[in-house]
């Protein structure tokens, strides 16, 4: 398996918080919520299309809504391979800061 | 509650994202902005949302202008090196579409002259002319009568209050003096509110003032240089003679000359009602001679349907009785009045009867022959090449090129080379236009191309034709599949059913221009040629410049008898009308005979002058003193009447008895396109000799001439000496003929210099491809005739094939043209032939050289590298 860019990574992150409610806004609103900046919609859908291309995430098409101006809203889910693939960066993560508990900078680490 | 965004915003973010995410992102964004708008109000929400449109719209910016910018400097680079590598195909190219181009220019300043004829009056919209129709009994058109009585205009003023103003228009012919300056001048007679009816803005004087004085004259700049130099005019004198009348005429105003789009034109304009100072009083109320024309300008436009509503009232009142008089002498008349509105009158083929519309479209026919043999050449010889150019097609393909941008790149190609051709086109149009001006006898200036409507004119020719004749390569090659591209497999050109077809037009129509200039030379030569039943050559005719028949008679007569001793100057002899241009006509009509004919008051001696043969009967004696009421007449008129011995019998004309003392051989009056008409020759006291016609050898010509002119100075000392050939006055008559012999020389010589460039390009590529076949053949034994007979034979079966379909349409047309001249050559196959032969000489001429080359390259050196 390929390794996840930060950027994947962070998306795969918010649409699995997200559970079943991950959606364009959704999830921007969650990234600007934890990271204290949003995406560009264009960045943001380019990088939901790479991810659907590797198959790690996958949409689904709901109901419009008028807010929306008429549009239906794309949901997207995590497939079983983009958990993994969470897994997996989660485990690396791990491996290459695990034993760094102690460095002075782990303050403000969301955990 | 849910806002909308705003539509501009929605729509240029529609525009900006790709298809695939569209509904997701506008969704989106849509979300956001109502949520801003309910949290933060209206104005921050639009803000917003306009940010979201800086990035993609920058970068959209950059992607469309600077990257096809860039790949645009690509093809032009590309272009540019393609012109230069192939200097000869570029040459071709461009002159080809050059020569087409400049003649599509000087058409395109002849139309607009044509079409904006008479449109520069600021009256235009209500100014008309007034024309009748005279219709048969049973209601079908007779005529359209254009010129009106000289009491006409007057009626109609007092008639109409519709009418603002009304001018007649008349040229007359004075003997113009100012000091020692003495010249025949055409002066036009019009009345007082000339110059504020029409749009001829004064140099000097006042439009509404000008012409009011009795004896005033306006000239236009030209004639006022011409008799008072640099001077000013206005307040001079000049002396206006006419029969024996003279008077003088004071300047007071100078115009511009009218424009050479102006149905009216004059050098010098002066009141009608001058002619009764010239003992022409009796114009002014003379119901019978229809001589002058009439303008009105009405108060306002809409009131033209109430003046041709009253116009049977004006019939009525003022040429009833007249019809009635008219009905005595032929068959009953009737007449409607009609306006022709101004700007038509140049143009209109029903009233004016103008061929004009014609000339345009036989114009606009052979410039755009010319300008698409010239495309042609660049779509073959693209096509051609294209095995040349196929390495880079296969190349920019698997760079990832669309077919889109290979077109493009084909039409920014073609569009370089127009822009090239028509920058030569310009070029080569200035150099013709002085010539063309002198066919066409017009005034054209390439100035007036120079008006924005008309520069986006030939930006727009430029890139439609660059786009025409760019589309066969473009859609064609940049179709093929990169892979045969590349494998080499491409085979176009040589076997190219479209290009072989293209050359079959390119040759048809320049085979086509060629027989017509053929044919239409043939007949001019002939016209010049034919014996027209007398000698027209060595006679030399004066103009006697006498309105009165006893005063013309005795300046004939002193000029004779001073000049008739001298050695070298054969006969003199006088006629109303030269010999060779049309008489006077009229018709004898008695029970049920009715002829047309031409009459003619003639000196007694004038036969044996002319040359014409006396066939039955005698010629007039100075010696019997009878032959002022006897007649002559032609061979034509005395088989009409049907006498069985008409020598000696009387005719009743104009109520008096004559008696036909001769008939002479039938000679052709006016031009040649008509058939004899019967003719009449008298010695009537009352009508006036107006040509001295003098035979002379040739030899000592100016030294005869100068002895003429001291001779007339002293009978006429107030006339000008204006004399002329008779050959050269004939000859002026076929001057239109000439005109468009002319045009169509210069035409086909252009389209099939075009179309043999082109050709020489496609033998040179043939040639380059052949060169191993040639080879080849020459090492297995073939004979260097064999050669050539191998290359030239497709050439020629080429031009063979275009000569076949060009024949039956230049028969069709030819014929046609032919058919409007009774005396005329018949359209034999020699004409035909000879094209075939001339187009082949040509055609084989232009490539000869090439193909003789190749034929006797050795074939060592095309071989070897294999």
């Amino acid at each position: 398996m390929k390794e996840l860019t930060k950027a994947e990574e962070l998306l795969l992150l918010t649409i699995w918080r997200l559970g079943d409610n991950a959606y364009g806004v959704a999830i921007n609103r969650k990234i600007e919520e934890k990271t204290g900046k949003a995406l560009k919609y264009g960045t943001l859908y380019f990088i939901l299309d790479q991810l659907t291309n590797k198959e790690l995430v996958c949409r689904e098409k709901g109901e419009p809504t008028p807010e929306r101006g008429g549009r239906s809203k794309t949901y997207y889910t995590l497939t079983e391979e983009g958990i993994s693939a969470l897994k997996d960066s989660i485990e690396f993560h791990e491996k290459v800061w695990g034993d760094l508990n102690g460095l002075s900078f782990e303050k403000g680490q969301d955990k | 509650m849910t806002k909308k965004s705003p539509k501009i915003l929605n729509r240029i973010l529609w525009i900006l994202t790709r298809p695939g995410n569209r509904a997701n992102i506008l969704g989106d964004l849509e979300e956001e902005y109502s949520l801003a708008y309910s949290e933060k109000g209206k104005f921050r929400a639009n803000l917003w949302y306009a940010q979201q449109l800086v990035i993609p719209l920058t970068d959209f910016i950059k992607n469309l202008i600077l990257w096809s910018f860039i790949m645009f400097r690509n093809y032009m680079k590309i272009a540019f090196r393609n012109i230069k590598k192939h200097k000869g195909y570029s040459f071709i190219n461009i002159s080809g579409i050059a020569v087409g181009l400049a003649c599509v220019i000087l058409l395109f300043l002849f139309i607009e002259n044509e079409i904006t004829y008479d449109s520069f009056h600021k009256n235009k919209d209500r100014m008309y002319k007034v024309y009748f129709s005279v219709k048969k009994t049973d209601g079908s058109l007779d005529w359209n009568q254009r010129t009106m009585l000289v009491p006409n205009a007057p009626a109609m003023k007092e008639f109409f209050s519709e009418i603002q103003y009304i001018t007649r228009i008349k040229n007359w012919e004075f003997t113009v003096r100012y000091k020692e300056k003495l010249f025949i001048e055409s002066i036009t007679l019009v009345d007082r509110p000339f110059f504020e009816m029409f749009t001829f803005p004064l140099i000097q004087g006042d439009p509404q003032t000008v012409l009011n004085q009795q004896n005033s004259i306006v000239l236009t700049h030209e004639s006022a240089k011409k008799y008072f130099g640099k001077k000013n005019p206005v307040g001079k004198t000049l002396t206006l003679i006419f029969g024996n009348y003279s008077n003088d005429f004071y300047v007071t105003g100078v115009s511009g000359k009218p424009p050479s789009n102006s149905t009216i034109k004059f050098k010098m304009a002066a009141g009608i009602e001058c002619l009764r100072q010239f003992g022409e009083s009796r114009y002014f109320d003379d119901w019978n001679m229809f001589c002058i024309d009439n303008y009105v300008v009405l108060k306002s436009k809409e009131l033209f349907y109430n003046v041709m509503e009253k116009f049977p009232a004006f019939e009525n009142q003022y040429y009833s009785s007249k019809i009635e008089n008219w009905a005595q002498r032929r068959e009953p008349l009737l007449m409607s009045f009609g306006l022709q509105k101004m700007e038509d009158i140049h143009l209109d083929r029903m009233i004016t009867g103008s061929p004009n519309v014609d000339t345009i479209l036989i114009l606009t026919g052979i410039a755009l022959a010319i300008l698409i043999i010239g495309c042609i050449n660049f779509i073959n010889l693209s096509i051609s090449t294209f095995s040349l150019r196929s390495m880079e097609i296969g190349m920019r393909k698997v760079l990832g090129a669309e077919r889109k941008q290979l077109v493009r790149q084909f039409w920014s190609e073609s569009i370089i080379i127009t822009v090239f051709a028509m920058t030569a086109g310009i070029i080569i149009a200035c150099l013709l236009l002085p010539s063309f001006c002198r066919f066409s006898e017009k005034e054209l200036h390439l100035e007036n191309l120079l008006n924005l409507h008309n520069i986006l004119l030939v930006l727009f020719l430029t890139v439609i034709i660059g786009v025409i004749s760019g589309s066969y390569p473009a859609f064609v090659m940049s179709g093929f599949k990169t892979v045969t591209i590349l494998k080499g497999k491409m085979k176009l050109g040589a076997k190219n059913y479209f290009t072989k077809f293209m050359i079959i037009v390119q040759f048809s129509l320049s085979i086509f221009l060629i027989i017509s200039t053929i044919v239409m030379g043939e007949q001019i030569k002939y016209l010049l040629n034919k014996d027209i039943g007398f000698n027209k050559e060595g006679v030399l005719t004066i103009d006697i410049q006498e309105r009165d028949a006893a005063a013309g008679d005795m300046v004939f007569t002193r000029f004779k008898n001073k000049l008739s001793q001298y050695d070298g100057i054969i006969n003199i002899s006088a006629s109303d009308t030269p010999f060779g241009l049309p008489f006077w006509s009229s018709t004898y009509q008695k029970e049920d005979i009715k002829i047309d004919y031409y009459l003619n008051k003639v000196d007694y001696d004038i036969f044996k002058t002319m040359d014409v043969d006396i066939v039955e009967g005698r010629p007039f004696s100075k010696d019997i003193s009878t032959d002022i009421s006897s007649v002559v007449i032609n061979q034509k008129f005395a088989g009409k009447l049907g006498f069985e011995n008409p020598v000696g019998k009387q005719l009743e004309i104009f109520g008096k008895k004559l008696t036909i003392i001769g008939i002479v051989k039938d000679f052709q009056i006016g031009r040649l396109k008509n058939e004899i008409i019967p003719a009449l020759f008298h010695m009537f006291k009352e009508n006036t000799l107006n040509n001295i016609m003098v035979r002379i050898s040739t030899r000592n010509l100016p030294e005869k001439i100068e002895l003429m002119r001291k001779t007339w100075k002293n009978i006429q000392p107030d006339k000008p000496f204006s004399y002329s050939f008779l050959d050269d006055k004939i000859k002026i008559q076929y001057d239109n003929e000439k005109r468009w012999g002319a045009i169509l020389r210069y035409s086909s010589g252009f389209a099939i210099l075009i179309a043999c460039m082109g050709i020489l390009g496609l033998t040179s590529i043939t040639i380059n491809r052949k060169t191993k076949e040639i080879g080849i053949r020459k090492v297995l034994g073939a004979k260097f005739l064999q050669i050539i007979g191998l290359i030239l034979k497709e050439s020629i079966l080429l031009v063979l094939v275009s000569n076949i379909i060009a024949w039956p349409a230049a028969y069709y047309v030819m014929s046609k043209y032919l058919e409007d001249y009774f005396h005329r050559i018949s359209l034999g196959p020699q004409y035909f032939i000879l094209s075939a032969v001339l187009s082949i000489i040509i055609v084989t001429g232009t490539i000869i050289y090439l193909v003789a080359k190749a034929a006797s390259a050795n074939p060592v050196d095309s071989l070897k590298y294999e």
